[in-house]
């Protein structure tokens, strides 16, 4: 009878969990990638960008909205990089691996500085070093799992 | 949570006061502060001027604060009043 009342109540109680790191525990650099790559594509679009001929009020608007966007797109996914960076070290990389790899901890530090860069900054070279950041963690993520993934870029 | 609590016990809470921290000692269930929106009962084990950290009973593979750091009050969903061990579970 108490143990039916129990099945009852459990079924519809809120699960709550006591201990467990991440239950899914579901970790992948791709993330960081795809971001990177659009911080990278939208640097290189917004270099590339040129501005209208004075006084054509049109031109000028339409350059300006383009631009506009451009920037808006790489300052969002800079930060999302920077996020999902954040997220590998903190929640992934465990004190073993930072035996192995000493430079783990100098490695994120500096990648998440390159989104911060990538953000203030319209510059390709740092848009390369973040990406060369990420796939550096890619090799150091896949090598801890002991498997070989090949890092494969979106952008052609 | 072993042995205070087991896999698949039944856990009564109450809704926190608004932004008041939780008694020292208290199981407390609370927002896991990793965006993951999961919840998690843990034991409160020390207070801060602006929030509260969380512990384990079972700290040798725990997720709480030494992971996590301290939780703002706002992190506070309830204050455990009564657990209900899962039946046949203490053996």
């Amino acid at each position: 009878m108490l143990s039916r009342l129990f099945d009852a109540l459990a079924k519809r109680a809120p699960l709550a969990h006591a201990h467990c790191d991440g239950p899914c525990g579901i970790y992948d650099p791709a993330s960081a990638r795809i971001t990177g790559e659009a911080v990278r594509s939208m640097t290189k679009k917004i270099l590339a960008l040129t501005p209208p001929a004075p006084g054509d009020a049109a031109a000028n608007a339409a350059y300006l909205n383009t631009l506009s966007r451009y920037v808006a797109i790489k300052e969002e996914q800079a930060q999302l990089t920077k996020d999902e960076l954040l997220v590998l070290w903190t929640d992934y990389f465990k004190p073993p691996h930072l035996e192995k790899y000493p430079d783990l901890h100098d490695t994120f530090w500096k990648a998440a500085k390159l989104c911060s860069a990538c953000k203030v900054e319209v510059s390709a070279q740092h848009a390369d070093e973040l990406m060369e950041a990420i796939e550096k963690i890619h090799g150091i993520f896949w090598a801890t799992k002991g498997r070989d993934v090949p890092w494969t870029l979106a952008a052609g | 949570m072993l042995p205070t609590l087991r896999p698949g016990d039944l856990v009564l809470s109450r809704r926190p006061w608004r932004r008041r921290l939780p008694p020292l000692g208290r199981l407390v269930v609370v927002r896991d502060p990793d965006g993951s929106g999961r919840v998690l009962v843990k034991r409160v084990v020390a207070l801060g001027a602006r929030g509260f950290s969380v512990g384990s009973d079972a700290p040798d593979h725990a997720r709480d604060s030494r992971r996590f750091g301290e939780l703002a009050p706002s992190a506070l969903l309830g204050l455990v009043v009564a657990v209900w061990p899962r039946p046949g579970s203490r053996g």
